[in-house]
């Protein structure tokens, strides 16, 4: 019998290229995450524009809570199914030309897929925002400044890349089935367990140093509020944990040189991301709570 | 017999969600994060669920199909453990019960319907030929019940239920616990009519 081996154009020459390509569509087709981004249209629309929060400070942490759970947390689990999925199939798998380090790299530009339809949400609704009556949402936002609301919505949409990547990292080195499952768990717990009023070291330590947090601040007829901590120092350490999830996942299967300066590099960007946690924690606002009489 | 079905099971992967679970109860008892905000609890319930998941999973069970023991007595047997961890669960909802206005019943019957739910779409999906549900049916568990915890989707009425007033719909979780029952009992019946050794004499 005779076999015919077809390679389409272009293959041999960008190996992980087309290898995104596959990811991308099998991450596309999964039904997780076509279920996630169903789910997750229909609250974007139906909360910017069929049944709009009765103000635009809601309407922003809805959009962040809704960006974050559905395609951050959607696509960790789904990225870390998809990773797990070629463990039966092992064998087959690495008898390919290509080794792991760079087919994990083709799952890393996979996680592009989720932020790039949070960027696509976020200037839908801050469009909306825009052009609706309030003029955007920092004339509702008391206490938080423009920069800062951007700030704050750049750490989402840097959440649901961040999220996939660690999907792919415990996928990678982490093998029992559930171990998705605890680790989604744990990220919840984390956002959950953060305090609405952050104004010690203790408690804006807690809230900025987790992996996603939503700012809940503004002014109600009872009281007047802001967490503490600088949302501007936020962006990149969020940046910095995306790198290290990136980085951790490449280390599976890197041998040789190539593992030495992922570990370089993996090290340095830990330095970094303390730096700015602590530039977060210390250099923002304080942490205001009053109520009013 | 027990001990064989029992040694097919993960423990590891069964001890880290029952630790993850632990932690996760014990710091909503302490507190520490707001008497009245149940959300840790059902994140510690969904890590039990993850944990009891893959209970039912049989990867050899072209294998196994051919022992002459019958498909209700296995599964009576790998159901001890989730037993135990439903106990577990009602022991803890009593104890913090009354905290923030928590109610014990409530607790205990939400956490026992998300349990036996689990189990039975494991028993569900093995029936219809699925040898290793649990990751499958794990996954779902966990996104409707962070659904639930964040979005609270329909709207006054909790699904999951810690109160005795607030958001109360009481039949909710008894009649799940029920089907779910019935439907462990029904998806249990061995295809083959097998009888255990004894009976069969």
């Amino acid at each position: 019998m005779n076999a015919v081996v077809v390679v389409p154009p272009g293959a041999a020459t960008r190996p992980v290229l087309s290898i995104t390509r596959l990811e991308t569509a099998r991450l596309l087709r999964h039904p997780v995450f076509v279920i996630a981004v169903l789910a997750y249209a229909w609250y974007v629309v139906k909360g910017a524009v069929l049944d709009p929060a009765p103000d635009l400070r809601n309407m922003s942490e809805d959009w962040s809570v809704l960006t974050a759970f559905f395609l951050g947390l959607g696509g960790f689990v789904t990225m870390h199914r998809i990773t797990r999925s070629t463990g039966p199939s092992s064998e087959v798998v690495r008898s390919v030309p290509v080794d792991e380090p760079r087919r994990t790299l083709a799952l890393c530009l996979t996680c592009l897929v989720p932020c790039a339809l949070a960027v696509v949400s976020g200037l839908f609704t801050w469009a909306m925002w825009t052009v609706g009556p309030g003029g955007g949402p920092e004339a509702e936002y008391a206490v938080l400044t423009r920069g800062e609301i951007w700030a704050f919505h750049v750490t989402t949409v840097l959440a649901t890349l961040g999220g996939p990547l660690l999907g792919v990292a415990v996928g990678r080195w982490w093998r029992w089935p559930m171990a998705g499952g605890v680790v989604a768990v744990a990220l919840v717990a984390w956002s959950v367990s953060t305090g609405a009023f952050t104004r010690g070291f203790g408690t804006t330590l807690h809230h900025m140093a987790g992996p996603y947090g939503v700012t809940i601040t503004g002014e109600s007829s009872v009281q007047a509020f802001r967490q503490a901590g600088s949302w501007y120092w936020h962006v990149p350490y969020i940046a910095a944990l995306c790198v290290l999830a990136a980085l951790a996942a490449l280390l599976h299967g890197a041998t040789g040189r190539t593992r030495r300066r992922l570990l370089r590099a993996g090290g340095a960007t830990v330095g970094l991301a303390l730096v700015f946690l602590l530039l977060s924690v210390l250099t923002g606002p304080e942490g205001v709570l009053v109520w009013h009489a | 017999m027990a001990c064989v079905e029992l040694r097919t099971l993960r423990w590891s992967e069964l001890g880290s969600c029952v630790v993850a679970a632990a932690a996760l109860l014990a710091l909503a008892a302490s507190g520490v994060v707001g008497d009245q905000n149940p959300a840790l609890i059902w994140l510690g319930l969904t890590a039990l669920a993850l944990g009891i998941a893959p209970s039912l999973d049989d990867p050899a069970a072209a294998v196994t199909a051919s022992l002459p023991v019958g498909r209700r007595r296995r599964t009576l047997q790998r159901l001890v453990v989730p037993a135990a961890v439903l106990v577990a669960w009602c022991g803890y909802a009593a104890s913090v019960g009354g905290r923030g206005g928590l109610a014990s019943s409530s607790l205990a019957w939400t956490g026992a319907g998300v349990l036996l739910a689990v189990l039975a779409s494991d028993a569900v999906l093995r029936r219809t030929g699925t040898d290793e549900p649990g990751p499958a049916v794990g996954a779902v568990a966990l996104l409707v019940i962070v659904t639930c915890v964040l979005f609270q989707p329909f709207g006054d009425v909790l699904v999951l239920q810690a109160y005795t007033e607030r958001g109360a719909l009481p039949q909710l979780w008894p009649v799940v616990a029920a089907v779910a029952v019935a439907l462990l009992w029904w998806t249990s019946t061995d295809p083959a009519a097998r009888r255990s050794p004894r009976t069969a004499r």
